[in-house]
């Protein structure tokens, strides 16, 4: 595995485990009553950023690297299963995050300048399932790297 | 209401409706895609990874609904169940493709 290989896996992870847990952080504010939507409104747009981040750097460690070198080793190893299942699973549920955290982050801007409880109780159900679908992705993750050894 | 937040309910509508379709097209290339070997490896010779090609294909998908709806009328109080559509949706189609993978291994399909 090059340098380049390996910085790009560790961005990877760092940056969507940071984004997931923004999504949490902006989902706890949104349990106060009177939350600070300027400081949700960073919060969210950075769970944005480091998402893109997230994809577009597994983009060029999956398709230089995973498909030749790792997913070999999990198939022939023990637990196949890690990747049929969750490898599976994992890239491409992840594909719908950062389209939620956009909506997320678009509502907050919304909320910021007019205060519906409608809205914010949809809001809040986005970050939760948001929240929810990266617990999944990144519980996959340790799995998966588990598997290789 | 002002005229800068009508804006921005239209945003919000244009993500959600951009987020259903995304959500429904990456499910059925994913699952048609492991049952239909052509469907897959076109992916695979236009965009040199079927992954790639799904990834792509959410983008561009996402980008023509938002930039087409991000103009059209939307309405405040219908918002939130676009909203729940989508989250909804989103969540489905998370299920059935984990759902999928499962039941693919275990050969059942």
């Amino acid at each position: 595995m090059t340098p380049l290989l390996v910085y790009t896996l560790i961005t990877h992870v760092m940056t969507g485990i940071l984004a997931i847990g923004l999504v949490h952080l902006v989902f706890m504010h949104f349990l106060k009553k009177a939350p600070s939507w300027k400081y949700l409104q960073a919060l969210s747009g950075w769970s944005v950023i480091l998402f893109l981040v997230s994809w577009a750097t597994s983009a060029f460690y999956y398709v230089t690297y995973y498909g030749k070198a790792v997913k070999p080793k999990i198939m022939g190893g023990a637990y196949p299963w890690a990747h049929q299942v969750f490898m599976e699973a994992k890239e491409h549920v992840f594909v719908l995050l950062p389209f939620l955290t956009l909506a997320l982050w678009l509502m907050i801007r919304l909320l910021a300048k007019e205060q519906d409880e409608k809205l914010k109780k949809a809001a809040m159900f986005v970050a939760f399932i948001t929240l929810s679908l990266g617990a999944f992705i990144a519980l996959s993750g340790i799995l998966i790297s588990g598997a290789v050894r | 209401m002002d005229t800068n937040n009508d804006k921005k309910i239209q945003k919000i509508q244009a993500a959600a409706e951009g987020i259903i379709v995304v959500a429904v097209v990456l499910a059925v290339l994913t699952i048609v895609g492991e049952l239909w070997a052509p469907l897959k490896n076109t992916l695979k010779s236009i965009f040199t990874h079927h992954w790639l090609g799904k990834s792509a294909l959410s983008i561009i998908f996402f980008a023509v609904i938002f930039l087409i709806r991000s103009n059209m009328h939307a309405d405040m109080t219908k918002l939130p169940r676009k909203i729940y559509a989508a989250v909804w949706i989103s969540a489905l189609s998370a299920f059935a493709m984990t759902a999928f993978f499962i039941a693919h291994t275990l050969h059942l399909f």
